[in-house]
């Protein structure tokens, strides 16, 4: 237990100093019998404040170090480091947070944050004090990730890995790859038809050789922890062969008598009970058994290659890492909200692109010819002042809605005129090119007042949207239009919330899933081993959310190239002469991670420490506190708490 | 005779700790004499150690549960608010008040929940008689 | 294999080229990271806070600095530029010039003695010209490596920084360096820069003293700043009332950028908020086009600043004009009102936009990857989501196009992983593997 300590109390500038009285801090930890050393530095972080520890411990001979800075979860990692390369076992360093606790909280207090600062470098010293040298547990990682989602941002993901040599098994509950950008007529900014970019990375993944695809598969379970999770899957039957002849099927397609709406083009084409790939990839056909009548017309086709009661198969999976690349879905408007539900020309704007991409030369709607189109911006995007609960920006919509307005024009004629309904134009970046030229292309953008937004009413085959413009200084302007497309928003999928909850990650305050750091670490997760690409993360276009799933493979990669990971010690030891033998920890244990074995003839509790999550519940209920949880030892907690600031005597009023 | 500054102590899970941080982050002033001791879960707080905090030192524990974020237990706020529950009893049978036991669950973005909090505590426990430790009074 | 041969290249060493760096270290590759300045960090280690955190960007830039810098398969080459790279035999050949720095690295322990001593006093560019630096300087606070450079083109060879220094780090004989590597892969992370204010001339930049750019008003509010608070440039007073122009340089063909700069609207937000803080009784304008809040959390931290009474205001400005007392007149529409507008401001700040840095662009020419007419490097034709811009060659970061911090962050990993996966396909045993797939 460490006896020669050494204490560094950052200035972080001025964030610390100019409230708390660095030096004085460090005056009073050099009266600690244990401390050898005590300074304060500019940056305890920089290189320079780093080098003064380093040299410490060596020159020294410290065995132990308290750095008084910011909050642990910024620079653990960093001192610890320093430790480790002067030589000492990086667990004999305890950080004290006095910038997020202490400065910033306590700016008109100075002298109570200063002496503030004191006390909780004395508990550092106490813990320190107390704390014995760790190693942490390895957990090897084989080369296994389970990709969840076949959107653009998985299938990037799944492609990268896979070229590097490690094997990925890539689950979609969909039958067909691609997600939202399968159904894109035109992807910004390479104006190529979302599923022909599918399709190409799809071959590109499977010439791989690494990658599992699991489509139209169901992930039932997902639960363990890093280098050991475990998943349960239901992979779908397609009630026909996957290779069945595509003559046969074209001619079991003509003539399948069930005709429903193909949900793929919101019901604005039919399909037939028998469903045919059209250019999605995978390239396999199946049977929708919930409108199947079984007439037996394609089995009189295929024989044996259809069977309708072919049963789905369930199987378990083990894998070192996970990624979450669930997606998004549209936001989809309450009835009556910009009219949408009430009349049927009012659409969103991924209903649009459908009706768009379905039409032939002319863009027909009811069979009517439409020649002006409105865009509304902002639907289920940016909230705050009509109360919905999406505070957030999506991101895409604005250079999604400039896109689409140059598509149709390109496919249906310039003589379709737009009106642009905004609050802000968001083509942010290269993309600002995009506006001009929608401008330039006769658009017409009316900014609207999120506080009177435009009202939306149906007139005979037409739709009436009247709003204030603030650009014509706030006179009512009113807009005739044959369609209005309402421009919806991303929310985090539904399948994405439960994926997250199974594993236990954190979503934000928008419901997407957390980053572990919002500037720097943006598709790791608060769980270890679990990362997340695309827009399951927050909104993004087409390509961010390709990067986004690439630098999730890279940070996927640095720990799997490796080999294994290293995880904190931070679990629950058992002394075996207190242990009663009550077994009550056995219970409380929420990971089953204790059992009871025998000890020179009695039953004594046993703990697992790689299933052990070191929560502690077990410790707190121990009589005779035979538990205890490493790191965060009862020992330790009493000295810190019965730390005194004074001697006794001067406490005394 | 009320105490002009109690001191508090705070047992933080590992969210909640954040919720701190956040606090600071976003500049949201509380108290000073408060101290925070970080812990992974609150689950794993005896209820002796909370009488022995307050017979070494401290007016007032705040127990800052991380809530159901909490990712070490689903159900970490109804094992924190059990263990809490027997520290009540416990500082009963010692004759304490047991409102000097605060417990609150934080989440990691909870600033406003995590000052407000010791703000409320630190007021309630003003009105209270210091705490004495080895005969002496805690608080200045 | 000689000490001169790395598995990838990475040129600048900004949040870009640190992050894509890191990462394939971790990875296993060796790599050589060269940056032109006498040390690491680029733009970021340099800014106040970021958005919408608010976190200190130095304290969260530093430790990615620690990491690279000791990092076991990062070769750093700090001072030094790319003269020229080539490829050869499907790998790159690169001749890299160490630049004379007149001190020792190894020798100097960064004590500052000799910049005490030296006489020279010129203006200091990390704090954008505000205070001065001496010529023979650390670069600043946090620079790594901390060690002194003597700049040659100041220094009045007096000797003072050579006598005092106590190591005998100070070596004015020391010359240029060339040196030869190889690469299998190269990662361009140049960066950028901001756009040259003084190109528009209605906004008096450089001519105006208490006009300022967004950089310069992120040094007035770092935690490492020069003056401890606000001041305005021309007479030292706190300022009480702040303009912001959005979209300086941006959005703007006739200045040759048609492009949106993407961070400046949350710049100016953060800065906005950060001035609010600071100076409890400023008020700050900002005026701008659209408000460009589209990144997690932004919009958010803009409803922030609104709540907190920064003012927006919808329009272009026309003109700044310097009036006697050193405040800035400000000519400007609103269009949420159709007027033309007069304003005064203490102090106005110049939200530029981004350029890329085009610095020694020709030493990388034979690459053979395309950039747009203001020199963003391109994509790949017909390539999505791809950060491979020629075959083996891959860029992240401002160099290809203007974003912000944690897009920077992602781009530079995909960028990464594609280079990671580029190597393991033509250099690894995944190549073998794949020509045997392909065979049977």
């Amino acid at each position: 237990m460490p006896e020669r300590i050494g204490v560094y109390v950052c200035w972080c500038g001025g964030n610390i100093a100019d409230v708390v009285n660095v030096k004085e801090v460090a005056k009073h930890a050099a009266g600690v019998p244990e401390v050898v050393v005590a300074k304060d530095i500019m940056f305890a972080c920089s290189d320079e404040g780093q080098k003064t520890m380093v040299d410490d411990i060596k020159n020294l001979k410290l065995d132990g170090i308290v750095v008084a800075s910011c909050s642990p979860v910024l620079h653990e990692q960093t001192f610890r480091r320093v430790a480790e390369r002067a030589g000492l076992n990086k667990y004999l360093y305890v950080q004290v947070n006095i910038r997020e606790q202490d400065s910033w909280v306590h700016a008109h207090d100075k002298k109570g944050a200063t002496e503030k600062a004191e006390e909780l470098v004395g508990m550092g010293i106490e813990k320190l004090a107390r704390a014995t040298p760790l190693n942490p547990i390895k957990v090897e990682l084989t080369s296994k990730v389970l990709v969840v989602g076949g959107g653009v941002s998985g299938l990037t993901t799944a492609l990268e890995l896979a070229r590097e040599g490690i094997h990925v098994t890539l689950v979609d509950r969909d039958r067909y790859l691609g997600g939202f950008v399968r159904r894109l007529p035109d992807v910004n900014p390479v104006h190529r038809p979302g599923k022909d970019v599918i399709a190409d990375l799809y071959s590109r993944v499977v010439s791989t050789g690494n990658v599992e695809i699991l489509s139209g598969t169901d992930l039932l379970e997902v639960s363990g922890s890093i280098g050991h999770f475990r998943a349960r899957f239901k992979e779908r039957s397609g009630h026909i062969r996957h290779d069945a002849d595509r003559e046969l099927l074209s001619r079991a397609e003509r003539e399948c008598p069930v005709e429903v709406d193909n949900e793929e083009n919101f019901g604005f084409t039919r399909r037939k009970a028998i469903v045919l790939p059209d250019d999605r990839v995978p390239e396999t056909p199946y049977i929708d058994m919930e409108h199947c009548i079984k007439c037996g017309v394609c089995q009189r086709l295929f024989g044996e290659g259809v069977s309708f009661d072919a049963s789905d198969i369930e199987f378990e999976e083990e894998f070192s890492m996970v990624v979450q690349s669930t997606g998004f879905q549209p936001y989809l408007p309450g009835r009556g909200e910009f009219g949408y539900g009430e009349t049927r020309r009012v659409l969103t704007l991924p209903e649009f692109l459908r009706l768009a991409d379905t039409s032939g030369k002319t863009l027909v709607f009811n069979g009517r010819q439409v020649r002006d189109v409105a865009f509304v911006y902002c639907v289920g995007s940016r909230q705050t002042e009509t109360g919905g609960p999406n505070t957030y920006c999506s991101r895409y919509c604005c250079t999604s809605t400039l896109n689409t307005d140059s598509y149709i024009k390109k496919k249906f004629g310039s003589s379709i005129n737009s009106f642009h309904f905004y609050r802000d134009i968001r083509a942010y970046g290269l993309y600002e090119t995009m506006y001009e030229r929608a401008s330039r292309e006769k658009g017409l953008f009316i900014r609207y007042d999120p506080a009177s937004p435009p009202s939306v009413t149906a007139e005979g085959e037409r739709v009436k949207l009247v709003t204030k413009d603030s650009l014509t200084a706030g006179r009512d302007i009113e807009v005739s239009a044959d369609l209005v497309v309402l421009v919806t928003g991303m929310m985090p999928s539904e399948d994405g919330k439960k994926l997250s909850a199974a594993l236990k990650v954190s979503s934000s305050k928008d419901g997407f899933v957390q980053e572990l750091h919002p500037k720097l670490r943006p598709v790791e997760t608060t769980v270890g081993g679990v990362l997340v690409g695309g827009t399951a993360q927050g909104p993004k276009d087409t390509h961010e959310s390709m990067i986004s799933g690439a630098a999730a493979a890279a940070k996927a990669s640095t720990l799997l190239m490796k080999g294994y990971t290293e995880l904190e010690p931070y679990v629950v030891t058992v002394s075996e002469q207190k242990c009663n033998g009550c077994t009550q920890c056995v219970t409380e244990c929420p990971a089953g991670a204790i059992s009871m074995v025998e000890m020179e003839g009695r039953q004594v509790a046993s703990v697992n420490v790689a299933m052990c999550k070191g929560c502690g519940a077990c410790a707190a209920i121990c009589e005779p506190e035979a538990l205890q949880l490493i790191g965060y030892t009862y020992p330790q907690l009493r000295a810190m708490v019965s730390f005194s600031p004074q001697p006794l005597g001067a406490q005394s009023k | 005779m009320p105490t002009e500054n109690p001191r508090i102590l705070v047992f933080a899970g590992s969210m909640a700790y954040l919720g701190a941080d956040n606090a600071g982050l976003l500049h949201k002033e509380y108290p000073s004499n408060s101290f925070v001791v970080k812990v992974p879960c609150t689950t794993m707080l005896r209820p002796g150690l909370i009488l022995y905090a307050l017979r070494h030192g401290f007016d007032g524990v705040f127990v800052a549960s991380s809530g159901p974020d909490c990712p070490y237990l689903p159900d970490c706020v109804e094992r924190t608010a059990k263990r809490v529950e027997s520290a009540y009893d416990l500082l009963k049978k010692n004759g304490i008040e047991p409102e000097r036991i605060q417990l609150a669950g934080i989440c990691s973005v909870c600033s406003d929940a995590f000052a407000n909090n010791v703000k409320q505590l630190h007021s309630r426990l003003k009105k209270l008689e210091p705490m004495r430790r080895d005969g002496l009074l805690v608080s200045q | 294999m000689s000490v001169n041969e790395y598995d990838v290249l990475v040129i600048g060493g900004g949040i870009a080229g640190m992050e894509a760096a890191t990462a394939l270290g971790d990875m296993g590759f060796s790599v050589v990271l060269v940056e032109k300045e006498p040390s690491i960090g680029g733009i970021m280690i340099s800014l106040s806070k970021v958005f919408p955190t608010t976190d200190c960007a130095s304290c969260i830039s530093s430790p990615k600095v620690s990491t690279v810098a000791h990092h076991q398969n990062i070769k750093l080459l700090t001072y030094s530029e790319v003269l020229d790279v080539r490829k050869e035999n499907g790998e790159f050949k690169a001749r890299v010039k160490q630049k004379a720095r007149f001190v020792h690295p190894e020798d100097c322990t960064g004590c500052l003695k000799c910049e005490q001593a030296c006489p020279v006093m010129v203006p200091h560019e990390f704090n954008q010209g505000f205070v001065g630096r001496k010529a023979a300087y650390v670069p600043f606070d946090t620079a790594y490596p901390r060690s002194a450079v003597i700049d040659l083109n100041n220094c009045i060879f007096c000797g003072a920084c050579e006598r005092v220094c106590p190591t005998n780090a100070i070596d004015f004989l020391q010359k240029d360096e060339e040196e030869e590597l190889s690469a299998k892969a190269v990662l361009i992370t140049t960066g950028g820069k901001l756009f040259p204010m003084e190109r528009k001339k209605e906004f008096g930049y450089k001519k105006i003293s208490n006009v300022i750019n967004g950089l310069q008003m992120e040094r007035l509010l770092a935690p490492t700043r020069p003056f401890n608070t606000v001041l305005r440039p021309s007479d030292g007073k706190v300022p009480g009332k702040i303009g912001y122009v959005l979209c300086a340089g941006s959005r703007d063909a006739s200045l040759g950028n048609p492009y949106c700069s993407r961070i400046c609207c949350m710049y100016s937000i953060k800065q906005a908020i950060l001035l609010m803080g600071a100076l409890p009784l400023v008020d700050v304008t900002i005026h701008y086009m659209d408000i460009r809040a589209f990144g997690k959390g932004y919009e958010e931290f803009y409803r922030q600043a609104v709540d907190m009474g920064v003012q927006f205001v919808r329009g272009r400005v026309a003109d700044l004009n310097e009036l006697e007392n050193g405040d800035v007149l400000m000519k400007s529409e609103n269009t949420d009102t159709g007027k033309i507008v007069e304003e005064k401001y203490d102090l106005v700040v110049l939200a530029a936009g981004i350029l890329p840095e085009t610095h020694n662009r020709t030493a990388t020419e034979a690459l053979g990857y395309a950039t747009d007419s203001i020199g963003f490097i391109k994509p790949r034709a017909d390539t999505i989501g791809a950060t491979e811009v020629s075959e083996g060659v891959f860029a992240a970061g401002l160099g290809t196009g203007p974003k912000d911090i944690v897009d920077t962050i992602a781009e530079a990993d995909a960028a990464a992983s594609s280079c990671a996966s580029y190597m393991k396909e033509n250099f690894g045993k995944e190549r073998a593997e794949k020509i045997l797939r392909e065979l049977m």
